[in-house]
């Protein structure tokens, strides 16, 4: 099912997505007692960086060349699969969310060859653990997603979050609680977020995400930072559809909720980036497999109360 | 049917020609390959006719001198011809053109023929005896194959460690074959599919099945002979070995499957417990190997675990009587054969030509490939994209419907089902998720980068003409990713076939439509984003590159002078892996580290060789060999000695007969 306006609503959320890594930035300034980089400054960044030049390292072949666009786009088209606003998603189907999943999956695929092109020890080590932590988190994004069909005997994410009413959280609120808290962990994971990676740090050797775009420069960078932004506007939208479904509201009164689901994640990941160390590597795995065990404790909950 | 038998006498009778002619390697080559893809091309026509619902061919009677056995060539057959037939083709013509300018190319077309006409055979055998004596010549052909180059010692010993696995499988298969026949009328199939088995028989005959066909696809633990068998074997055979012989364990699978009443539910279990654990073991095994066929050696493995948590959950629904999702299950799992099929020849044989440029297939030698062999780069690429199950390739459909299934699976308000569900899901995406490591190492170290090591001779890309094959496979991805809607309504023909026992379950309560549209939109998106990415691509370069420089050296910290041997390699690149999945995954390491503040030279490697052979098998067969040992006095090779023991065993059993009876 493809629907319009949700496509309107899809295409808005993607030019605000830079937005919310400045509103991240902004609450680690408070958190800080700084002022920090203006709310924009990713807007800036990327207009800027679009009006440079790329350098490619004399190593990299047309994979490194390639690579930000599969990024892009494999990004760009798994936004059309997630419901935006509470709306059913621009596309929607039996089974949609696997191949939103699959497309960030192609987009990380080729996001690890392009380190490994360039033949960089450091973006090597980057790619290696961005390969594991994913592997791991995308059975944790299911998990959940199972107890959700289990709920609503739904299969498309869209169908899902509208039959998700504010009484199924009332009925199994610990079950939602779950859900949502191990999604929460998912978001981090795949946006490379403090506690399992570090955005900011120029330190490459505990670096995963950062660190496996290194050689990337101008126009290239650009839309890989774009992409980011994106990916995490996809995964902020899931979260905000999953707490905040099953509102009977107006489209305006809609769209301000939304809007303000989307601040609040933002907000909650900026907490968490100020009050919580970067883990040790070793550590990571243990953290996301722990992310799977809530959804499972999630699911076990769901059925007993069948 | 006589046009199908045609073709099978037509490769046979290739082989055989091309081994009296053997001494002029052009002839030679020229009837093998020649007889291969003529037999193949005859014996597509009666196939698609029987897949495309055209044509119900006659059943054939074979009159032998100790009795006669039909064939049949059903929708079932005729499916799991294809691969067979997609490979024969492509491999035959890779072989063909490579022994044509290089002699040392593979060029085993008696054995090759052999066992490509045994699995032809095979299919359509729809008799007991000749089933297992199609199944032996195949198993027999396979054996000659891998130990093609027997002056190598792992050569030899792969292909030894092959023909034992083969046949304790078969002796399984036997038992089961000789169980059935005890109940019914004769050793036709038809007659086994009519006996009256008492009840607990049933589930006796499965796992008799499901062990003897096992050893072939690779059930765990039972795979230990595939990954050296498809290493040490030349690229063309590993390919067919892989894409078809492997498939073949399926086809008994499903056949033996057919002949029994409604499956139960813990028949569906096993196969889903068995896939998930065999997949993720294989991913585990397979991001520890530095062996490039090795490692997509393990691949198979892995994506045989898909297929079989595929077939398994549609077991549990047929026992569920759920008919969309067993239908939607069975139609993935096929689908993903034939998608393993075509992807595994094209990496199988891209990895021969890099293996026969670089001389070697370790991966911590290689690196910087792509730039020196572009079409191969290419070509691994898309098989090791598509291999990952990631979309915008054929894999990735397959893996999207048994996805369906699960997620539909989920619906169902039972524990049980949600468990099932859980283990398809959690199975899928994570055995996933570690095949894009796999795929992404291999390549990323193979192709990518700078050459590991100082440059011995001129690497080049394959010749113009070897490109054809590769052409063909990479054109049989796109066929298989863009009319896939049409070929799940094919496959839904076939799926029903093999469920005829099940009466409710026909094409209206599968509901096949609702799988078809998603399906659609998934092709569409893969469609679109091939399209979008290359022309963004061509439009950033032909007017958006002004200024853009690549004359610097890749940014190493500010360090001075990088090194091609400061890159990650490829036990670097999965020692973080290998570490979660020590428990299974035992790397050897051998080196000295390296200290003082003037080191010496130090040198580090890991091997991994796999954790069941060595910690199950070897022990197992030390302790019979041991316990055999003095048995070897009765094999002295005295000829007459030997006839007494023929004579003495007849005399027993002549006298139990008068006696006992």
């Amino acid at each position: 099912m493809i629907s319009l306006p949700s496509i309107l609503i899809c295409l808005a959320m993607i030019v605000l997505a830079p937005l919310f890594p400045g509103v991240i930035n902004k609450t680690k300034a408070f958190f800080a007692g700084r002022q920090g980089p203006p709310l924009l400054q990713l807007y800036y960044d990327i207009i800027k960086m679009l009006q440079k030049t790329s350098v490619y390292s004399e190593t990299t072949t047309v994979v490194t060349r390639i690579a930000p666009f599969v990024i892009l786009f494999s990004t760009l088209a798994a936004a059309l699969l997630v419901p935006v606003a509470f709306r059913n998603a621009s596309v929607s189907f039996s089974g949609d969310i696997i191949l939103l999943a699959y497309l960030l999956g192609i987009g990380r695929f080729f996001m690890v060859l392009a380190a490994l092109d360039t033949g960089s020890a450091f973006e090597g080590m980057g790619a290696a653990r961005e390969v594991l932590y994913s592997a791991l988190a995308e059975p944790a994004l299911f998990f959940g997603l199972l107890v959700l069909i289990n709920e609503t005997s739904q299969t498309s994410i869209s169908a899902i979050y509208e039959k998700l009413t504010v009484e199924s959280w009332w009925q199994n609120p610990a079950t939602f609680l779950l859900v949502a808290a191990s999604w929460m962990i998912v978001l981090l994971v795949e946006n490379a977020r403090i506690p399992i990676d570090d955005p900011n740090t120029h330190l490459e050797l505990t670096m995963i995400h950062e660190v496996m775009i290194l050689d990337y420069s101008g126009k290239d960078l650009a839309l890989i930072e774009f992409a980011g932004a994106v990916k995490l506007a996809i995964f902020s939208s899931l979260l905000v559809g999953l707490v905040l479904s099953g509102q009977e509201l107006a489209l305006p009164a809609q769209l301000l909720v939304y809007a303000a689901g989307m601040l609040l994640v933002s907000i909650v990941v900026g907490i968490v980036e100020s009050t919580i160390a970067r883990f040790r590597l070793l550590h990571i795995p243990k953290f996301i497999v722990g992310s799977g065990a809530l959804a499972i404790i999630a699911l076990i909950l769901k059925l007993s109360g069948n | 049917m006589q046009q199908y038998l045609v073709a099978l006498i037509i490769i046979m009778a290739g082989g055989v020609l091309a081994f009296v002619t053997r001494k002029s390697r052009n002839v030679s080559t020229f009837l093998g390959a020649g007889s291969a893809i003529l037999g193949a091309l005859v014996a597509a026509w009666p196939v698609a006719r029987v897949l495309l619902g055209r044509a119900d061919l006659p059943v054939l009677m074979l009159q032998f001198p100790l009795g006669e056995a039909t064939l049949k060539l059903d929708a079932i057959s005729a499916f799991f011809a294809l691969p067979v037939l997609c490979l024969l083709i492509a491999v035959s013509l890779f072989s063909g053109i490579d022994a044509g300018h290089d002699k040392h190319a593979y060029d085993g077309w008696l054995f090759f023929n052999m066992l490509s006409a045994s699995m032809l055979l095979l299919l359509v055998s729809a008799n007991a005896v000749l089933f297992l004596v199609a199944w032996e010549l195949m198993s027999v052909a396979a054996f000659f194959t891998i130990a093609y180059r027997d002056e190598i010692v792992s050569a030899r010993s792969a292909g030894w460690k092959y023909l034992v696995a083969s046949h304790i499988g078969t002796a399984a298969l036997m038992l089961l074959f000789a169980m059935l026949a005890a109940q019914s009328a004769g050793f036709e199939f038809s007659q086994f599919a009519a006996a009256q088995l008492p009840s607990g028989m049933h589930s006796v005959a499965f796992l008799l099945a499901l062990f003897g066909f096992g050893v072939k696809f690779g059930l765990l633990p039972l795979h230990v002979w595939l990954p050296d068998a498809h290493a040490f074997a030349d690229a063309p055979v590993s390919a067919v070995l892989s894409g078809a012989m492997i498939k073949m364990g399926f086809y008994g699978l499903l056949r033996i499957l057919m002949l029994l009443p409604a499956p139960e539910a813990f028949w569906g279990w096993i196969l889903v417990v068995g896939g998930l654990l065999t997949g993720i073991y294989a991913m585990a095994m397979a991001l520890a190997q530095s062996d490039l066929k090795k490692v997509i050696a393990y691949s198979s493995i892995e994506n045989a675990g898909i297929i079989m948590m595929g077939i398994g959950c549609s077991l549990v629904a047929i026992a569920w009587k759920q008919p969309f999702i067993a239908g939607i299950a069975m139609i993935g799992a096929l689908l993903h054969i034939l998608n393993h099929a075509v992807c595994k020849g094209l990496i199988f044989l891209a990895a021969g030509v890099v293996y026969h440029a670089m001389g070697t297939r370790k991966l911590e030698m290689m690196g910087g490939l792509a730039r020196s062999m572009p079409f191969t780069a290419v070509c691994f690429s898309v098989a090791a994209v598509a291999i990952s199950g990631l979309p915008p390739f054929n894999s990735f459909i397959s893996e999207f419907v048994i996805f369906t299934a699960g997620l539909h699976t989920a619906t169902i308000k039972e524990p049980t089902a949600v468990l099932l569900a859980f283990m398809i899901m959690s199975g899928l995406a994570l055995i996933g998720g570690l095949a894009v490591a796999t795929y992404a190492r291999t390549f990323g170290l193979v192709f990518l980068g700078a050459p590991r090591q100082a440059k011995r001779r001129e690497i080049s890309d394959v010749i113009p003409a070897l490109r054809l094959p590769f052409l063909l496979l990479l054109a049989a991805i796109a066929v298989l990713t863009l009319a896939s809607p049409w070929i799940i309504k094919i496959l839904q023909s076939v799926v029903l076939v093999f469920m005829a026992r099940q009466t409710e379950f026909t094409a209206a309560s599968m509901q096949i439509e609702s799988l078809q549209a998603p399906v659609v939109i998934v092709v569409t998106f893969s469609l679109a984003l091939i399209v979008i990415v290359l022309a963004a691509w061509q439009i950033r370069r032909r007017f958006f590159s002004a200024g853009d420089r690549s004359d610097r050296p890749t940014w190493d910290c500010g360090y001075a002078a990088p090194d091609a041997r400061m890159q990650y390699t490829s036990s670097s690149f999965s020692q973080t892996i290998v570490d979660i999945f020590s428990a299974v995954v035992r790397p050897y390491k051998h080196g000295e580290k390296v200290s003082g503040l003037f080191p010496q030279n130090a040198s580090f490697r890991t091997d991994a060789p796999d954790s069941l052979l060595r910690y199950l098998f070897t022990p197992i067969f030390s302790l019979v060999d041991r316990v055999l040992l003095p048995l070897r006095a009765f094999q002295h090779g005295r000829l007459h000695l030997y006839i007494c023991y023929v004579a003495i065993t007849l005399l027993v059993l002549l006298i139990w007969k008068v006696v006992v009876i």
